[in-house]
């Protein structure tokens, strides 16, 4: 599809946004992007129940470990496109990271 | 005939999706088109040196680690200081395969550089360090290194009048303590930072100061040959941990985190600044040139389930293979001369 170059952003724009939010409406589900080697959040709050979906719309494979109370969890392997979702059902404060990529950090906290 | 509105509203979710798909992959193209001062942007150097909260800078202290860092006497046989294994004259690597501690002992992998070391994030090749503060205790009280015991250690700086003044200079009130030695290290090896190479000017738009084939190398650099998927940023490291398919059977970042596949025999990413001064390559060592390095990315890897994905065979040409080459060449930055430090004397009783 080659669309004139402004039509095409304004096109992708109206559809990835709608996207990109369309999670917030299914109740409990926040998405977390991965481009450029960085977590598109630095923190985020849900609530104990809500999950966090780790969309990989970077072009590296990428790995998320999350570790806070009730232990740690570690989705494997996500190659470019990839993505996993991640349940928090427990309250408090959890770290994620990357474990190819450990500067990539981000803090996430359950009520 | 008018479908169900179920079958409805999926197809047009189908299409939404279809054209979301067809964005992704758009996004993806741009970035890897960006144009060329987009690109440079990213390579660009920062202006200061970050400093942790819990262990500021101060000049009292850059001193003092500069001394701790070339003084043998911090060794348990007073032999081998930090230097011996990082020395300024080869890029702050040594130039063995893998390096030689306390006994003549060799150790199990290559020494690093310390270039550029305060914007990292985890140390030594398996990451088991989390700062420079905690690195510094490995190597002083390991038995194959520099094989010192705290205690010997404290007496022995306690014995030398200067260094207490200097230590209560940079540590006022403080005591010489192995805290104090790795925080004095620790701010000395922030200090260690790469000059401007060639490469940094042409950043800063001096078209001249990169030739041709420098510049088709960078170029290279970030597309065919996909090093930038883990050399990246101003340094030349995502300082993440990959298999990139050495034949050893070091399990390296594996060992450590266990539960992550491709973090088997991975390594931390080397910074790729002022590489040409310091062969041989690798934690193990067994490449000697850029020229074979380069080679072992086109074909000559391994392939076995923890290789990284990004690891992919290369087409590449004699002529792509010298560009590349090139192009590391120009990170080589003109340092200053290091001077070393005038060390106090011990005061015989
Ligand atoms: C006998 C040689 C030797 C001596 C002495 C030595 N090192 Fe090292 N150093 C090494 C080797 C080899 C490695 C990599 C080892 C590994 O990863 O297992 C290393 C790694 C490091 C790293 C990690 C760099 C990175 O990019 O992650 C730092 C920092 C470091 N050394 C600092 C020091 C300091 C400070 C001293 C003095 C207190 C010192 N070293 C003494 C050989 C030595
Ligand atoms: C999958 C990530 C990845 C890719 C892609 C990659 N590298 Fe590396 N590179 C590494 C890692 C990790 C090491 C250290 C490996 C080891 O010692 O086990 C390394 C080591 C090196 C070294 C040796 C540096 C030293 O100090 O020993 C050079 C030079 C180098 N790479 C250049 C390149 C070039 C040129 C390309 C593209 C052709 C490239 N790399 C692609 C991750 C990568
Ligand atoms: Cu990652």
């Amino acid at each position: 599809m080659r669309l004139v170059p402004l039509v095409r952003v304004v096109v992708c724009s109206v559809v990835l946004y709608s996207l990109a939010a369309s999670p917030s409406a299914i109740a409990g589900e926040v998405s977390v992007g991965q481009a450029h080697q960085k977590f598109s959040e630095d923190a985020v709050s849900i609530k104990a129940g809500d999950s966090i979906k780790f969309v990989n719309d970077d072009n590296v494979a990428h790995n998320v470990m999350s570790a806070g109370p009730g232990g740690s969890k570690n989705a494997g392997l996500q190659k470019a496109g990839d993505s996993t979702t991640i349940l928090y059902d427990k309250a408090g404060e959890y770290r994620v990271h990357c474990g190819i990529h450990p500067k990539m950090k981000m803090t996430v906290k359950v009520d | 005939m008018r479908p169900p509105r179920g079958r409805a509203a999926l197809a047009a979710l189908a299409v939404v999706l279809a054209v979301a798909a067809g964005c992704l992959a758009d996004a993806r193209g741009w970035a890897f088109a960006q144009d060329n001062a987009k690109l440079k942007e990213m390579y660009r150097r920062p202006d200061t040196i970050p400093f942790p909260a819990d262990n500021p800078y101060s000049d009292a202290k850059a001193k003092l680690g500069e001394m701790l860092f070339f003084d043998p006497r911090m060794s348990g046989d007073k032999n081998i200081s930090c230097a011996t294994c990082h020395t300024p004259s080869l890029a702050w690597s040594d130039p063995l395969k893998v390096s030689i501690g306390a006994g003549n002992q060799p150790m199990s992998k290559r020494s690093q550089t310390l270039l550029n070391l305060a914007w990292t994030e985890l140390l030594m090749w398996d990451g088991r360090f989390p700062s420079l503060e905690d690195q510094v205790l490995g190597p002083l009280f390991k038995s194959d290194i520099m094989g010192n015991s705290k205690t010997g250690m404290v007496e022995e700086i306690n014995a030398i009048p200067a260094y207490r003044g200097l230590f209560e200079q940079a540590f006022p009130g403080g005591a010489v303590s192995v805290e104090a030695v790795a925080k004095a290290l620790a701010t000395y090896e922030r200090t260690i930072v790469s000059n401007k190479a060639p490469f940094d000017r042409w950043i800063e738009n001096d078209e001249n100061a990169l030739d041709a084939a420098a510049k088709r190398g960078f170029a290279l650099f970030n597309g065919k040959a996909n090093c930038a998927a883990c050399h990246n940023t101003w340094r030349f490291t995502d300082d993440g941990f990959h298999d990139i398919g050495l034949a050893d059977q070091d399990p390296g970042r594996g060992k450590q985190v266990p539960d992550v596949p491709v973090l088997m025999h991975a390594f931390k990413t080397p910074t790729l600044r002022n590489v040409a001064q310091r062969p041989p390559y690798m934690h193990d060592g067994t490449i000697d040139g850029l020229e074979a390095v380069v080679r072992h990315y086109a074909q000559g890897f391994v392939t076995r389930p923890s290789l990284s994905p990004e690891m992919k065979k290369l087409d590449l040409t004699a002529r792509d293979i010298q560009d590349l080459v090139a192009f590391m060449r120009s990170l080589t930055s003109d340092d200053d001369p290091v001077t070393i430090p005038v060390l106090p004397a011990k005061e015989a009783m």
